[in-house]
Parts: structure tokens; sequence; C-alpha cells
């Protein structure tokens, strides 16, 4: 949930917004400086000249390895999922409307963010999907010719900061299951606020040039600088130090600072709020005599030390000469890159950076696209298939496709796998991938026994669909998919054991589901009608599976009773994770008891197979709907709608299936057969 | 004749054999082993389910599961409309009867059915194991103090009254007045306790299971104060009981006492010379060792307020030697029947260099029946893959032969 919903949090970030107001002045005249009039309704165009960043830029960036939401990641993802979050894609239309109009990744839009706010800010990045938001924070003019659900600019949302935070923290208290789509939405849209502002202000202490001029004793501590920058600042902070308790030493400290004591006293005030606020990023590892810290540094975190290690604050000096040359392609690649490069040997010196290249790798293919694209190819092929049946070529390179793009699929999986050093299933998207791919290895290997080009044409739907879900998910929920894990789920073994089992459950009571809707629609738009050897091939394909599901589910099942009785200290709880997997099994087990006992014939078990998918949408998803039990850490709102879509089509379906039987079928014989 | 006339001469078909009527005590066989009745329990079993966890969205899975998993009947209004269900112990018994019927005495036995069989024989075990968990097994918690020695645990939703005489030296004789002795009394019920050597009758009435000590309008109440009655807390073990305690002495109502979960210490009254109190605590059971802690560890992710891992370094103290031990997340102790399981921390303050001090929560559990589940997991495992790989190679084989046909035709 947003940072606003931890109480902890909350002071720091009314600080912050309160800051801003008291630092309102300072901002519109920093901005207006430069060619930026306010913060208006309507777009004011800046006088900066910014055309975008190279390729080798964007590059190195996004290696810049950044620690943030308990782990180590590229600058690369925290910019993909904060531009997902409050844009809603993962890309940004820049200059929309204009010659220049051209679409901007994630990497240019946090550097755009960082290095040239004064034009960042008017980016209509902050999406609303609720116009009532708005209304509800005193926006209600900025609403008008907009859509319900539309974009918003910085610029537009800022003059309503306090009142959105002021609204967050009433509703932070409401239970999230209990808060309306108004009051998520304020939430959402007071951590966006508070985030861009901070990523905006985070480069202010690169803009800070302090005049020694009129000083020439602090000249003297600065090795004769006459202008001094927060790095400077940082790697002298211990002779100023040491200077400032000479000069004061003997003194009660109740009397007026004068001469140096005072210049020194004024300038560390000067100081401060530039580089207090540089804290959205902690992009500082730990070094020298903090090199034993697990958590990195943000440049206003390293200004607590004391002494700085010089280390870390050199680190300071690139960003300064980058933030300098930001309007000098060539100038800032060099800095960027020696940032990089420095905070890359840093890291390198703490084991912490071997996963940082593999993570953008993993990003910048994006094996899942691909092997999405793949199988929609493979589906394409398939229909062509059907169209020349006596074509096998067509068939072999439907197949050929699948299994490429299962290759890429599994190259994804095994990335993450890397990066996360944990098995395929952690969280609730690697489920959808990793079921995606074990189906569509399922169906490979079905094709391959019984030839009948069920499974072929199945395959690419199932995979193509999964992982478009995935990528929906992913886009919905707008979180970094590699969060790290809470403690009692941190034991690889049964990682391993118990959620892989259980995710291939799913994966088969799925297929398994979506074979009987073949079956069904099949039956129902007499499709192959007079080919008795196309519907048992379904039947059997449906109950193998069925029968692979039960076991992986009920095996799955108990296995997680087993971690559940290590770790909690019982074996069952009836934690509505734990109901949705029984439920599995015992409609399995009905399905086989009723077909052994000759009360499913070939149509029954369709459609009992339909209905056991169904139950398989609500066990992986539907639960974690219901926002209570031990399991919730799955939890994420607005699926509702997607799965809602799933269970009425797989009930559209069954009322196929009946209307069939009852209605038009010709033989009139029993429902089990 | 001729053979045409031989042949044209109506055949006579033996008589078919007439199967012998079954018995009543076959036909009940026939039916508890039937498919038809496990389809049945198996779907109301799905549907109690189903609705047990569409009701937690309201209620306390405590709750929930005491009136759809531990009961014998149970109406249910999470729809919006009564709809009255089967409880999950007849339900399960019934399975059991049926699994063992149909699914191991009359299962046809041969190779064919080896599988099933042996699955079935894990299905009761894990019915088996259930059954003692839930009639034998103990649970509760251990909360300790860095440094703390206990060698006790502590109910999470039982409260027991307890009366103690204290002695002169300051030891104390304890008398228990069970929970579930009184916990299930009616409104106006009063369910009394006595003993010998105590100079008085307790007699408890008016049980609230959640409750609030709230000033009594006007002179009424007990020393001014009544209990209100709550709503049950969603998690139960956040229930705070309380109870009105009547000292009756020679059948004359002597003196009446407000006791609350939440009460800070016994109340104190003398009778005959001796020093008595009397509280409402957490039920506890006694273990026959002592355990230490001798630090809790909380390791949070860098720059989270999460916890990536805790756990307690604990001495095991018995028999006058201590044996020191590491409780963490999914690594319990086992020893002597009793489990410890890692089950949470609390935040209790800071020490002097201003680093938090947490108190462990270990999960204590007395369960006879700890490793029936796994033994039966790999039982149903075994059953099932012996069953299933069976039947997918005879599939695989039919497919070759098929298509072997197929390419000759």
């Amino acid at each position: 949930m947003p940072q606003l919903l931890d109480r902890r949090r909350s002071p720091r970030v009314v600080f912050i917004v309160l800051l801003a107001f008291a630092l309102g002045p300072y901002l519109q005249s920093a901005f207006a400086g430069e060619g930026d009039e306010g913060y208006g309704n309507e777009r004011k165009e800046t006088t900066i000249q910014h055309d975008g960043w190279s390729e080798e830029v964007l590059d190195t960036a996004a290696r810049i390895p950044v620690q943030q939401g308990g782990r180590l990641k590229p600058l690369l993802t925290y910019a993909r999922f904060t531009l997902l979050r409050m844009h809603g894609y993962g890309v940004y239309r820049k200059d929309k409307g204009t010659d220049d109009e051209r679409l901007i990744g994630p990497m240019e839009w946090l550097l755009d963010v960082l290095f040239v706010p004064e034009v960042a800010m008017h980016y209509e990045c902050f999406r609303v999907q609720d116009a009532g938001a708005l209304i509800d924070v005193g926006l209600e003019k900025l609403t008008k010719g907009k859509k319900k659900s539309d974009r918003y600019t910085f610029a537009q949302l800022f003059p309503a900061a306090q009142t959105i935070v002021n609204k967050a923290r009433e509703y932070e208290k409401v239970e999230p299951r209990h808060q309306t789509g108004v009051q998520r939405q304020v939430l959402l849209m007071a951590r966006n606020v508070d985030e861009f502002y901070r990523l905006m202000r985070f480069m202010d202490f690169a803009r800070m040039k302090l005049d020694l001029s009129s000083s020439p004793e602090l000249q003297r501590i600065f090795d004769g600088k006459a202008e001094l920058r927060a790095s400077d600042l940082l790697l002298g902070s211990e002779a100023l130090l040491g200077r400032f308790q000479k000069l004061t030493a003997g003194s009660s400290g109740s009397g007026e600072l004068t001469g140096e004591a005072k210049a020194i006293r004024d300038l560390l005030g000067e100081a401060e709020g530039p580089v207090s606020r540089a804290s959205a990023l902690r992009i500082i590892p730990p070094a020298g005599a903090h090199a034993k810290d697990e958590g990195w540094y943000s440049p206003a975190s390293m200004s607590s030390l004391a002494p700085t290690p010089p280390e870390m604050a050199n680190l300071l000096v690139p960003l300064e000469r980058a933030f300098d040359a930001r309007l000098d392609g060539a100038a800032f690649q060099t800095a960027i890159q020696d940032f990089q490069a420095q905070s890359k040997k840093l890291a390198e010196a703490r084991d912490e950076y071997d996963k940082i290249p593999l993570e953008v790798t993993l990003f910048d293919l994006s094996p899942f696209s691909w092997a999405l694209w793949i199988w929609v190819g493979a589906f394409i092929v398939v229909a062509l298939s059907w169209m020349w049946p006596g074509a096998r070529w067509l068939a072999w390179g439907a197949m050929g496709l699948l299994v490429v793009g299962l290759a890429f699929a599994t190259y994804g999986i095994t990335l993450r796998c890397l990066i996360r050093e944990k098995p395929p299933v952690s969280n609730l998207y690697e489920t959808v991938v990793f079921i995606t791919a074990v189906a569509v290895l399922s169906s490979v290997i079905t094709e391959w026994i019984n030839k009948q080009r069920i499974a072929l044409a199945l395959a690419p739907v199932v995979g193509a669909l999964g992982l478009f879900i995935a990528g929906q998910y992913e886009t919905l929920d707008a979180k970094d998919t590699m969060t790290p894990l809470v403690a009692v789920l941190r034991s690889n073994f049964w990682l391993t054991t118990h959620v892989l089992t259980i995710s291939i459950g799913y994966c088969a009571g799925l297929l398994a589901g979506l074979l009987g809707c073949v079956y069904v629609l099949s039956r129902a738009f007499d499709f192959k009608t007079k080919d008795t050897r196309y519907y048992t091939s379904l039947t059997r394909m449906t109950y193998g599976m069925l029968a692979f599901g039960l076991l992986f589910s009920l095996v799955g099942t108990i296995l997680g009773g087993i971690w559940a009785n290590d770790s909690w200290g019982r074996f069952w709880g009836w934690d509505p994770k734990e109901n949705g997997a029984l439920m599995i099994v015992l409609w399995s087990l009905v399905i086989v008891h009723g077909r052994l006992g000759g009360y499913f014939k070939a149509f029954g078990v369709a459609m009992s197979s339909i209905v056991l998918g169904i139950i398989v949408s609500f066990s992986w998803w539907g639960v974690n709907l219901l926002g209570v039990g031990l399991h919730s850490y799955g939890f994420t709102q607005g699926v509702y709608s997607g799965l809602m879509t799933f269970i009425l089509s797989q009930c559209a379906v069954l009322v196929t299936g009946f209307f069939w039987h009852f209605f038009v079928r010709k033989e009139p014989t029993r429902l089990a057969t | 004749m001729s053979q045409t006339e031989t042949s044209a001469k109506p055949r006579t078909l033996p008589p078919r054999p007439t199967k012998a009527p079954k018995s009543v005590g076959t036909r009940i066989l026939d039916f508890l082993g039937s498919y038809a009745l496990a389809m049945v329990i198996l779907t109301m079993l799905l549907v109690l389910t189903f609705l047990g966890t569409l009701e937690q969205r309201h209620r306390g899975i405590f709750d929930v599961q005491k009136d759809y998993f531990e009961s014998f009947f149970h109406v249910c209004d999470t729809l919006g409309f009564p709809i009255p269900l089967i409880g999950a112990v007849p339900l399960l018994a019934l399975l059991f009867v049926n699994l063992t019927v149909g699914g191991m005495i009359r299962l046809r036995k041969g190779r064919g059915t080896i599988g099933i069989l042996v699955a079935h024989l894990g299905i009761a075990l894990l019915l088996i194991g259930s059954l003692v968990e839930h009639s034998l097994s103990t649970n509760g918690n251990m909360s300790l103090r860095p440094g703390e020695t206990s060698n006790t645990f502590r109910s999470y939703y039982d409260w027991d009254v307890v009366v103690t005489e204290f002695a002169k030296d300051g030891s104390g004789e304890r008398y228990v007045m069970p929970h579930e002795r009184y916990a299930d009394m009616s409104d106006g019920e009063r369910v009394t306790f006595q003993s010998e050597r105590l100079p008085f009758d307790l007699v408890l009435s008016g049980y609230q299971r959640n409750s609030v000590p709230r000033r009594a309008p006007g002179a009424g109440g007990i020393d001014g104060y009544l209990l209100q009655e709550l709503e049950p807390e969603e998690k139960a073990e956040y229930n705070r009981p309380g109870v009105l305690a009547t000292l009756v002495a020679d059948g004359q109502r002597d003196e009446q006492i407000l006791l609350w979960g939440m009460q800070t210490g016994p109340h104190l009254f003398e009778r005959e010379g001796r020093q008595f109190g009397i509280d409402m605590v957490r039920k506890e059971w006694v273990i026959p060792f002592t355990l230490k802690l001798d630090r809790f560890v909380k390791d949070d992710h860098p720059g989270l307020a999460m916890a990536r891992e805790y756990s307690s370094y604990v001495q095991k103290i018995e028999d006058g030697t201590a044996q020191s031990i590491h409780i963490t997340m999914n690594e319990p102790l086992r020893h002597r029947g009793h489990i410890f399981y890692q089950s949470g921390y609390d935040d209790i303050g800071r020490d002097r260099n201003g680093e938090i001090i947490y108190r462990t929560v270990l999960a204590v559990s007395v369960n006879p029946a700890d490793k029936i589940p796994e033994i039966s997991c790999y039982v149903i495992a075994l059953g099932l893959l012996i069953h299933f790989l069976m039947k997918l190679f005879r599939y695989i084989k039919s497919e070759n032969r098929r298509q072997r046909h197929a390419a000759a035709a």
C-alpha cells in the first residue's frame, strides 16, 4: 500500500509537503528563474531546451544500482514501476499534440524528472482514475473538459498538495477492504505527488553553490574555494566541525555567535535544505567506516554521517557535474558514466552488483513479451493449419513456435530465479508466468502423445492469454514484482515443494476447464459432429489433465499443511487460501468419483471440468480479494473485474452447454451420457 | 423332419440366473460405500468450505471454524438468506466410513486398483490424524523477554478463574475454575464451585466473552461498575472476557466481585483470617522442562520495516542441564511431545543504548498426531502416482497403437 498508510512514515510525508509549502516561494522563484511562471492549470512554456538523452546515457543510467523496497535494483526497475504506478503505462507520450511528439521510456522519464524538473512538472503523467478524487481535494476546476479517468500534471495537482495529504491521512485509517474508490485514488494521488516532488527536488543539492568569497576563513578550510558545493561540504565536514568546535570551545553556548563561527553556522544552515531534500533515491553504497551497513544511503541520509566517508561523498561529484551539464549531451554522458562506474565499483566490493545487469537484461529483453507474441504467431499458424489440414508442415511450424516461445518464457523465469535466488514462484505475479509456461509445456506434451491438434490449438491461446494477464496484472498492481518475502516465506525448500506443486495443480485444473470448454462449445456449435475420435480424445485429455491436477493439488495442499505446521504450529487453519486449495481437491474428487460411478460421461466430465476451472480461479485470485487470512500477502486491488469476466465467461459456456443438452441435442439421453 | 423345420423351431434359452435379493445389511453397505454417497459428501464439504470462506469477510476465523468446521449443523446466512448446512464433523465421519467401506474393504483388489487402495489408506490416515489432533491437541503460546525463563504456556482463547490462598511465607495454593466449566453458561445460569478446603462457595454468572467494565448508572453495579458486552473481536485471541463472581458462605451471599481478563492483578479478600485472591487469567499448562530466552534476533529487509527473519536463541533446561537451541521460522523445537514454533514478537521498549527490546512469542503445541499429515501425504502421493502413471502408460500405449493402425491404413 502507499507509504502514507505506513503510520511511521506519515509524519515524514507531511513534513516534506509542509516543507514544500514553506519553500513554495523558493520553488516558484527557482523555476521562474528558468522560464517557468508557476503552477497554473494551463500548460506553461519553459525556456529550457532539452532534446532528450542519448542511448548511451539511458543504458548507463539504467544500470545505476539503487536500494528500494528492501532490495538493490537497477534504476531502470525503479523508474519502470514508478512510471507504471503514476501514469498507468510503462511509457510516456512526450510533447503530445506537437511535431515533436514521441514515446519515451521509463528511464528517460525519470532522468527528465531528476534533471529537468522544470519540464517534467508539466508532463501529464498523473493518472486519476476517478475524477471524484479531484473534486474531493478541491480541484474540481481541473475536471472541466476531462474524462472521468484522465491524466494531470504535477503543476496542476501541487496547489492542492496539503489537502491531498490531509485527506490521505484521514482515509488511511479506513481498512483497505472498506475504502471507496475515491479514497483509494486520493491515497494513491498523495503517494504519487509526494514521490514526484521528492524526485524533482532530489538534485537540489547539485544546484547548490554556496558563495565563500566574502569569507576568507571558510575559504581556508575548503582549500581556497570561492564556491562550495554539497560534495565539498561533505568531504570537508570533519574539518569544518572541528574548526567550529575549536572556535566555540569554552563558550557557554548561550551567547550569540560571531565572526567565523557564525559564518560556519550560517553555511551549514544554508546547505541543510537542499541536501536534506535529496532523499528519494538511495544510490550511495555504504563504504569506509560504514561498509558493514546493509542499508544504502541517499545524499540526505549520508549527510547525517559524521564524518562522511570520502568514498561516499565523492559520489556526489559526478552527480553535480551531471546536473551542471544537463543540457550538454556529451558532458552529461561522461558524468553519468563516472557516477555509474564509481557506484558499481563500491557495490561490487560489497558483492551486491552481480544481479543488476541480469535485471536490466530481463527488462530490456522482455522475454515474456517475446514469448507472448511468438505464441500469438503460433496461434495464427495453427489457424492456417485448420484451413489446409493436409499441410503437416504448418502443424510442425506451430509446434516449433510453441517451443521457441516456451524457451523465451523459461529464460525469463530462469533469469528471475537467478536474480532472486528463489524458486520460480514466490508471489502472485510469478504464479501467472509459471502456470502459463507449465500449461504450454503440458499442452505440447499432450499434443506430442495424441497428435489430434487439439492441445496444439489450445497451447498458444493459453500461453498468450496467460502472459497477457501477467502483463496486465503487473500494470495494474504497479509494484515491483521482485519484492522481498515475508519471514515465513523465506524457505526455498517449501517454496519449491508446496508452491510449485500447488501451482502445477492450478495449471492442470485450469487446462481441464478449458478443454471442457472446447468440448462443450464444439458440441454446441456442431463442430466435427461425426468425428467421434475428436470427442473421445478431448474427453481423455480433459480427464487426464484432471487426474494430473488432482495429484498435484492434493499433494500440494497437504504439503502446505505440513509447512503451516512447521511455521504456525497448526496443520490446517481454515484460512481462505487453504480452503481454496481444498475446494479444488474436493471438486476434482467429485468428478473422479462421478466418472468411476458412471454418473459423469463425456459431457458430464466436460461440464464439471469447467466448474473446476471456476473453482481454481476463485482459489488462485478470488480468495485474495477477500483480504483476510494469513496468506493475504498476495492481496491486490482491481483484479475483481478480470476475475468476474473469466467466471462469467465460463458460466456462459455452462449455460450454452445446458441449453444444447436440453433443447438442441438430437438424441435425448441422460446428462451423464 | 427337415433341417429347415428343425431350425425354424423356436430356441429356448436357459433361464437367466436370478440374483438373490440383497440383505438389508448388504444394501446398507452398498449405500455406505457407494460413489453416489462419496459425491454427495464431497460436494457438501465443498459448499461448506466455500460458504465458510466467504463468511470470513465478516467474522473472525475462530468463530467461523467453530460454526462451520467443528460443528454438526449450522445455518449460514452469509449470502443474505438462511442455508442449513451439515457441519464438517458428521460429513468427515461419513466420508471416513464411505472410503473405508467403498474405497478399501469392498474395492476390487488387483494390480489396477493398488494405487487407489494406497491413496484411500493415506486419506483415511489423514482423517484419523485430524480426529486425534482435534480431540487431543493443546495449543497456546509462551512469551519470553531476554533472560526470562518459563515452564508454562498459555491458551490463546480460554480463561480460567483462579482463587489463590496466600500463605504467610508468600507461597500460594491455587484453586482453578476451568474455562470449559463455565464458558458455555446461558443467560441467567449460574455455575457453583465448591471445595472443602475453602471457607466459601464460588458462584459464577453473567459470563461475557468480550467485555469492558463501565461505570454503572446511579448506585448500581459492583463497586459502581458493570460489565458491558462487546462484539467479539475478529481475532478471537483479542477478546477480553468477564464474569461476575459471587462468594457464598453458609448459604448467604457474601460478596460480589467483577472479574475481567484485563484487570491488573487479583482481587484480594480475607475470610476466616485467611488471605485470598481471585483473578481471571488465561489457561496455563505446565511443561516438563524450562525454556530461557538468551536473545531474540530480528533482521529487517534493508530500508524496510519488514522482518526478513526473526528467531530466538533459547536454553532448554532439564534436570539441571542446559542446552542451547535456535528456534526460527519453519524450524521449531520438538521435545517431549511439545513443539515450539517461532510465531511472533512484541516490541516492549528500548535499552540504555536505545536499541529496541523484543519479547519473543513462541507458539506451543502438544499434538500426538503431529507427524501423521506428513506420513499420509507420502502415502497419498505414492498411491496417486502409482495409479495415474499406470493410466498414463496405458493411454500412451493405446495412442501409439492407434497411430500405428492409422498409418497402416
